[in-house]
């Protein structure tokens, strides 16, 4: 491959350079407002020199227990995760090894659990985990999202999943290894990729979900989606709080991300046979 | 600060009353609160515990954000046995409330305990907002006007004063038309470099806010105060059908229209609280909005007009001078009728005592004051010097109209909301057709009830507390 010219590396770098204001303007809207003061939040033209306020993240923590509605986000997201990337991942598997002429059909259902409209379903949930106690738990919405998270697995697992030659696992199988040892030590690390994409996907929608949050919470199982938007009231839209909340909420979803991206780039060892 | 003394001196021998009828009578009982991050209930939510203290019932208050509460209300009140005993109530929502059925009738405990909770001292329409069909279903928490605040400093300054007389012919006051109200944002709109009050401007200057944007109905929050302040009414009393494109109408779109030249450029985008930060800040000369929001702006700490100038408030202006019902709403604390009786009684007590006047009192002692509903405590001298605006909502209220209490309410909001914002962004040429656009929406909804339903929807039927 050639080197690229000095032309070609600055119109790369200013297209970089966009993309990455554009990135990461919301982020640092995001910052800033979490700790300009109330006064002049809506200040035109925006004060961009200002004395820096940290009540915001105060009142965060002191109006409501953030802490723990941080913690509940956590638990929803990394139970539901879990929970989708391990039976996505083996539902996947089954479907990409087995040859049967309805295992399409069956794929497409799968995939279309999440095609209805979420708010067509809150009411039955609701009457559910009521009925069942589950209201206002962690695990209530560890099991809803887990509805939605495992078709997204499966289908993006499916994918990986085929890629893997079968004459590895044939190889595999020679050597002595059974099915789940063949899936175990042999595919699923090749599928490593696949398994940290649908862990990411299935960790930002179950951290930011808010629509089943709200509705199937109380002040136990509240998450911090919920919470930041909680600042939002009849006589008033409390925006530094609910900014200094979603600068919060920011943090852990980017730390997730990254530590999955070192398996993101494991993708290269899908080469490994010729 | 005798007055102040003697209301704490007061509040106390009242609890201490409390204390001896209750004495923990609700022991073991415990009540969950289905609320927001409002006012009236954040200034509550801290001290709870003072009512376990006196009854013995433990109270747990939950916030959810405003968008999607009525939601969380409906599905809870469809439950068997309920998360939330209490309810969290904005006035409009009364008649999709009603109509579910969610909410426990207060109307027998009201006329039980009249004398309790001081009944003939409260104002009549704020009780009135919580009503369906002759039925109240909650109590309130807060009581609000639509109401203009202005620039009393700018008013008052000589200079603007004889150039305002000079350019229009009247004396400069806050307007009682809309037509003064239209000519005074004109007079205040200035650019940097103009002088402003003998001041050289840094930064543009803007003659009023109005909230425009569509999100969340924000724009309907103030045309439907000025259509009514025209004399315009939501619903046709013949059919039950929309009202709202007629002549009022028309002109309160008129007046908002003819606004815009004089409200910051990103009239479009404004919301409630973002415009009322263009007053609090002191950027423009008036803004008409509800009074919950007023309290900031005497509050150094929450606007910069205290520490730049001073803050005026009037009664809404009219369409020609002529006084019309001012606009009120409630913000208000209901039983789920779904809770048990003994969580039902407990619940009631609580909200007498969460609402009661000595709490409201002390509310306003501590700097919380906002909305207030009591009759001597808005006329309380040492109190209106505190929040001067306590006049207006005292005065206002002797005549006064409740705000929509439809079942569809949500459905007006929004389908308003989103015509009214393409015809100020001219993307609807005229009023006429944006109003009839949204009335032909609405209809259309509505036309699938019985006319007889209709017209129970949008029937007015007062409480029967004063019978």
């Amino acid at each position: 491959m050639n080197k690229p010219s000095t032309q070609q590396a600055i119109f790369v770098y200013t297209l970089l350079g966009i993309a990455l204001i554009v990135f990461l303007t919301p982020i640092y809207l995001i910052a800033s407002s979490s700790v300009k003061p109330s006064p002049i939040m809506f200040q035109r033209p925006p004060a961009m020199l200002f004395e820096p306020t940290f009540e915001h993240y105060r009142d965060l923590f002191a109006m409501r227990p953030f802490g723990k509605f941080i913690m509940n986000s956590l638990v929803v997201a990394l139970g539901s995760t879990a929970f989708s990337v391990f039976f996505g991942s083996i539902a996947a598997y089954a479907i990409s090894r087995i040859k049967h002429k309805r295992m399409n059909d069956i794929a497409f259902w799968i995939l279309s659990m999440r095609m209805f409209p979420p708010i067509a379903v809150v009411v039955p949930y609701y009457i559910i985990f009521k009925t069942a106690g589950l209201l206002d738990t962690p695990l209530a919405l560890i099991i809803v999202y887990s509805t939605a998270n495992i078709p997204l697995t499966v289908w993006l697992m499916k994918g990986f999943f085929d890629e893997v030659p079968s004459a590895l696992e044939e190889a595999a199988a020679v050597d002595g290894h059974g099915l789940i040892s063949i899936f175990w030590r042999v595919t699923l690390p090749l599928a490593a990729p696949g398994l940290a994409v649908s862990a990411v996907f299935c960790f930002i929608f179950s951290w930011n979900e808010f629509l089943f949050a709200l509705m199937l919470t109380g002040s136990e199982a509240q998450t911090a989606t919920v919470a930041v938007m909680s600042f939002w009231s009849s006589d008033a839209v409390q925006w530094g709080r609910i900014m200094a909340g979603s600068f919060v909420i920011l943090i852990p979803g980017v730390v997730f991300v990254l530590t999955c991206q070192r398996w993101l780039v494991r993708g290269l060892t899908m080469g490994s046979v010729k | 600060m005798r007055p102040f003394v003697l209301a704490g001196f007061a509040a106390t021998i009242s609890v201490a009353g409390m204390t001896a009828v209750h004495a923990k009578d609700y022991e073991g009982v415990e009540l969950k609160m289905l609320a927001i991050g409002d006012t009236s209930v954040t200034r509550l939510a801290p001290i709870v515990g003072e009512f376990e203290e006196l009854t013995g019932a433990k109270v747990q208050i939950d916030m959810f954000p405003y968008p999607g509460l009525i939601d969380k209300i409906v599905i809870e009140a469809s439950a068997n046995r309920p998360s939330y005993q209490l309810m969290w109530v904005d006035s409009p929502w009364v008649g999709v409330l009603g109509e579910s059925g969610a909410l426990e009738d207060l109307t027998d405990w009201v006329k039980r305990d009249a004398d309790e909770i001081h009944l003939d001292d409260i104002v009549p329409i704020q009780l009135q907002e919580n009503t369906w069909q002759g039925r109240l279903l909650a109590f309130p928490a807060s009581g609000m006007i639509w109401h203009q605040n202005y620039r009393k400093d700018l008013y008052e300054h000589p200079d603007e004063q004889a150039a305002f007389l000079e350019r229009y012919g009247y004396d400069l006051a806050p307007a009682t038309t809309w037509d003064q109200y239209i000519d005074i944002a004109e007079f205040f709109t200035r650019a940097a470099g103009e002088t402003l009050a003998g001041e050289t401007l840094e930064k543009d200057f803007y003659g009023n806010a109005q909230a425009y944007s569509r999100v969340a109905g924000a724009i309907t929050h103030d045309f439907f105060p000025i259509m009514r302040s025209f004399g315009g009414q939501y619903w046709d009393p013949e059919t039950g059908l929309c009202a709202m494109d007629g002549e009022a109408a028309l002109a309160a779109a008129d007046v908002m229209k003819r606004l815009v030249a004089s409200n910051p450029p990103d009239y479009l985008g404004l919301m409630w609280d973002i415009r009322t930060g263009y007053m609090e800040r002191g950027e423009v000369a008036q803004s008409s909005y509800w009074s919950v929001r007023t309290v900031r702006l005497t509050n150094p700490d929450e606007a910069v007009l205290p520490t730049i100038g001073e803050a005026g408030y009037a009664p809404s202006p009219t369409g020609d001078g002529s006084p019309q019902p001012t606009m009120t709403g409630a913000l208000s604390f209901g039983i789920n009728s779904k809770a048990s009786d003994r969580e039902k009684e407990a619940a009631w007590e609580f909200i007498k005592w969460g609402t009661s006047r000595d709490m409201m009192r002390r509310f306003a002692e501590e700097g919380s004051g906002v909305s207030q509903f009591h009759k001597s405590i808005l006329a309380d001298p040492a109190l209106q010097e505190k929040y001067p605006y306590y006049q207006v909502l005292l005065e206002t209220q002797e005549n006064a109209q409740r705000r929509i209490f439809h079942p569809f309410y949500a459905d007006v909001e929004e389908v308003f909301g989103v015509e009214l914002n393409k015809f100020m962004a001219g993307e609807t040429e005229t009023a006429r057709e944006a109003l009839t656009n949204g009335c032909t929406k609405i209809n259309t909804r509505l036309k699938v009830f019985p006319e007889e339903l209709r017209l129970r929807w949008i029937n007015d039927a007062p409480a029967a507390i004063f019978q």
